[in-house]
């Protein structure tokens, strides 16, 4: 790029290519060309943001418009920050090194609401009004989207709109909107009135809150005529004619997944009751086989890239695996280019799958039974049952693996301590299968390594109402689960920081009227609070008191189905009702079946064409589909 | 068959470090589709290696890389498939065949040529005073701590003109003097401020001492 930042300070930083772009298939325009410039920003630093699949997709798609050009920007590490805070340099991007607040959008990538203090900062570094009142007809749109859009509300004051949903489905329309505007000189209000009519589009200022005296919500009330009462989720319908990047850039530095990403379908068929993906990514959308092999082609091609990774929320529930793996380890085994598959559900196929795939080495087993006894198992609807935890185990130990890694959560509502000494029980009973298999068939030693991590009850999912453990118990439960699994030799416990997950937790179901306590604690210096020894959890204490609120409004606090919560304007496609029936038989220890074994009427998927209900575009509610 | 290539780093790629670099070029070699030896083992790799890492910052106009590829590929079309789809600042300025016998650039190079930008004139006059020391001393970090050591014998040239200076010195795998150690001991010699972010370096070649003699460029 034409640097802007002298080279006498990039010297100084650390890793000063996270500043510099110029990557392989980075793209070069002529910024006079174009008539959009959309600066695209995951407000973490450059090696994370760059592993991120979604980031490739939209920048690719945006620089296929010959109108528009985007660039990529992120939160910059604090040694650069403070260089560029010392010599008045406002942030840049990475293609031209142009400042962002000459961009006519700046847009947020919300993956973490761990990163929205970086938000702030990232607006402040670039110069431009931290509140989207403040911002003037010269400072750009700044929008966002991605998963945490999904609850809008913790960003409202400093977003000026948010795309719910997938971003290839409506970034167009508002871009070519934009063009039009842009030429006929309009004022950006008349901007974001015009695309507040859009579906998926929700501009936070058009709708006006009411609370009552405890703070909850009296009313959600739309105070400008172009905006929806209810915001939908918009999604792209089919993902094999959809946008999928053939050139994504080649990172120089060697980023956190650093390597071929395809995914092979969005939404998932599982229904976890605590997980917010699985229900806020739904329909079911698949790619083909050819689809994939084609994208795949095209990717090894152009990138050079030496590791395939196949994501989705459970890639084990697609059909064509069994042939996709095959054809990939055909074609690039002999390219020397590995193929590596997270999240497999371990069974005879997936180890047999496993064992082709590294020939010499065995890695490690992962499996996430997420709770320690069938009774929580089941009310989290985890469809994995002890035997087949043992079962998988079983094949594994006989196949000469003997590195398990189990993924577990505490905190989950309705939770004991005996769910808490499960996991441990568990880990003895993996240890006793272990033992089972015959000396000459199994490896040397085993190891069990756990995880548990604290559970933060999400927005958009049956547990949205119920209570979040306070750190105090999620460190007393800590110290009850290392205790116990002390008396397991062969196992090891990890611990993750319980004061992050309750932060996460008060963001993650927060109303507008925590967006002045994010700013106060973005005012009181944090940054990157999604690393540990970032986060301080002081300030956000400070802030609170501070600001006269409480912390277990949002987290410990107990929600009633009749409330009225923050995000209930915004319609993520689940029905609330559905997510109702859920939590309800949670508490009775019932579990949903997936949707494979039978649909049960999450949402409505039709889509209106032309005032007519579409067919509906859940591949699973149509009874097609690969994942059959 | 065994290739040598000649490629610099530029601009675009100054701060990308010296593993960074490999990866960047092996992706490289995959995007050309030329196939390259890999190694035995639990973990195939590549076989190629490159003469004498840069610091991150500096630029080249001189690096050499050697491989061996499994097909039979004329030098100029390893050269041209490379260009085609090498990133921006990494551009392959000649390639020959190697013959089984040549020695592995790692192990070959000796001298590197560079020109250095400084934040400050420095005069001939100053140039020849510092090279008429009979010794010029520094301390040099080794494996058992701090030594004194005499980097005379590692200059083989040393000019100035303005700013700018020119010098070729020892940089290889037996005898190395790194350049901004050469700049720092003239900086205090002369009695200038060093600040070592302010040098910017560009290696122009890389040699060898052939026949005890002339120096060589490796291809």
């Amino acid at each position: 790029m034409d640097k802007k930042v002298s080279d006498y300070i990039l010297k100084q930083v650390e890793k000063p290519v996270r500043y510099t772009g110029g990557e392989y298939n980075s793209v070069v325009k002529n910024p006079g060309d174009v008539d959009i410039r959309f600066a695209f920003c995951f407000p973490e630093v450059y090696d994370i943001g760059m592993s991120y699949l979604g980031l490739q997709i939209l920048y690719g798609m945006l620089n296929e418009r010959s109108d528009t050009y985007c660039e990529r920007v992120f939160a910059p590490w604090v040694d650069m920050e403070t260089k560029m805070r010392e010599n008045d340099i406002k942030l840049f991007t990475l293609e031209t090194g142009d400042e962002v607040r000459k961009f006519d959008f700046l847009g947020f990538n919300l993956l973490y609401e761990m990163t929205y203090t970086n938000v702030l900062n990232v607006l402040d570094l670039s110069g431009i009004s931290i509140y989207s009142k403040d911002r003037g007809e010269d400072e750009p749109i700044v929008c966002a989207g991605g998963p945490c859009a999904n609850n809008p509300e913790p960003l409202a004051d400093f977003i000026d709109f948010f795309n719910i949903g997938d971003g290839e489905a409506k970034l167009d329309e508002v871009l070519d909107l934009y063009k039009e505007h842009k030429k006929s000189g309009g004022k950006r209000r008349e901007f974001l009135e015009k695309i507040a009519r859009l579906d998926g589009i929700y501009v936070p200022a058009f709708y006006d809150v009411k609370y009552n005296e405890y703070g909850t919500i009296k009313s959600v009330d739309v105070i400008n005529e172009n905006a929806k009462p209810v915001v939908g989720r918009v999604v792209v319908a089919d993902l094999n004619t959809s946008y999928f990047p053939d050139k994504p850039i080649v990172p120089f530095l060697e980023t956190v997944h650093n390597r071929i990403t395809l995914e092979v379908f969005r939404g998932c068929i599982r229904g976890c009751r605590f997980c917010n993906a699985g229900f806020m990514y739904r329909p079911i959308r698949t790619k083909s086989v050819d689809t994939l092999m084609k994208q795949l082609d095209a990717q090894v091609k152009n990138t050079g890239f030496e590791e395939i990774s196949l994501v989705s929320l459970s890639t084990s529930d697609y059909s064509g695996l069994p042939e996709l793996a095959d054809k990939i380890i055909n074609k690039y085994s002999k390219q020397h280019i590995s193929l590596s598959l997270p999240s497999l559900r371990i069974d005879e196929f997936s180890l047999d799958l496993m064992n082709r795939l590294q020939e010499v080495r065995k890695s490690g087993l992962t499996f996430a039974p997420e709770a320690g006894t069938q009774r929580m198992r089941d009310m989290i609807n985890k469809g994995l049952t002890e035997e087949e935890i043992l079962e998988g185990c079983r094949l594994a130990f006989e196949g000469g693996w003997n590195r398990v890694k189990l993924y577990f959560m505490m905190g989950l509502p309705g939770e004991t301590d005996e769910d808490i000494i499960g996991i441990a029980d568990l880990a003895r009973k993996i240890v006793g299968e272990y033992f089972k298999v015959p000396k000459e068939i199994r490896a040397n030693g085993i190891s069990i390594n756990i995880s548990a991590s604290c559970y933060v009850p999400k927005h958009n999912t049956p547990f949205q109402w119920e209570s979040q453990n306070i750190h105090e118990e999620f460190e007393r439960k800590q110290r009850l689960l290392r205790d116990e699994i002390k008396k397991v030799k062969q196992a090891n416990y990890k611990y993750h920081d319980a004061k992050t997950s309750v932060v996460e937790g008060v963001l993650s179901r927060a109303d507008r009227k925590i967006g002045k306590i994010i700013y106060d604690v973005w005012k009181k210096g944090a940054r990157f609070e999604g690393w540990s020894d970032h986060f301080d959890y002081t300030k956000w204490q400070e802030a609170f008191l501070e600001n006269g609120m409480s912390m277990d409004f949002y987290n410990t606090r107990k929600r009633e189905v009749d409330e009225i919560l923050p995000w209930d304007h915004i319609n993520v496609g689940v029905s609330k009702k559905f997510l109702v029936k859920e939590k309800e038989k949670a508490l009775r220890g019932e579990v949903t079946p997936n949707c494979k074994v039978k649909c049960n009427r999450c949402g409505d998927w039709r889509r209106d064409v032309g005032g007519v209900k579409s067919e509906s575009i859940c591949e699973m509610q149509r009874g097609g589909g690969i994942i059959l | 068959m065994k290739y040598r290539a000649k490629f610099t780093k530029g601009d675009n790629v100054k701060f990308v470090g010296h593993l960074d670099l490999l990866r960047s070029i092996q992706r490289t070699i995959n995007r050309a589709g030329i196939f390259i030896k890999y190694s035995w083992g639990f973990n195939p790799h590549q076989v190629f290696s490159i003469a004498q890492p840069l610091s991150v910052g500096q630029t080249s106009l001189g690096e050499y890389m050697d491989f061996e590829l499994m097909e039979d590929i004329s030098e100029d079309e390893v050269k041209q498939k490379l260009n085609a789809v090498a990133p921006r600042g990494i551009e392959i300025l000649k390639v020959r065949r190697l013959n089984e016998s040549e020695k592995k650039v790692a192990a070959l190079v000796e001298y590197g040529e560079y020109k250095v930008i400084l934040d400050k004139d420095i005069r001939d006059e100053q140039i020849k005073n510092f090279m008429l020391q009979d010794k010029i001393e520094v301390d040099k970090e080794t494996k058992s701590g701090t030594k004194r050591v005499d980097i005379k014998g590692d200059i083989v040239n040393l000019k100035a003109q303005g700013n700018v200076l020119h010098t070729t010195i020892s940089t290889g795998s037996m005898q190395n003097l790194k350049i901004e150690l050469l700049v720092e001991t003239l900086y205090k010699y002369v009695g200038f401020e060093y600040d070592e972010y302010k040098i910017d370096v560009e290696r122009q070649d890389l040699y060898y001492m052939h026949e005890g003699k002339t120096l060589k460029k490796l291809i």
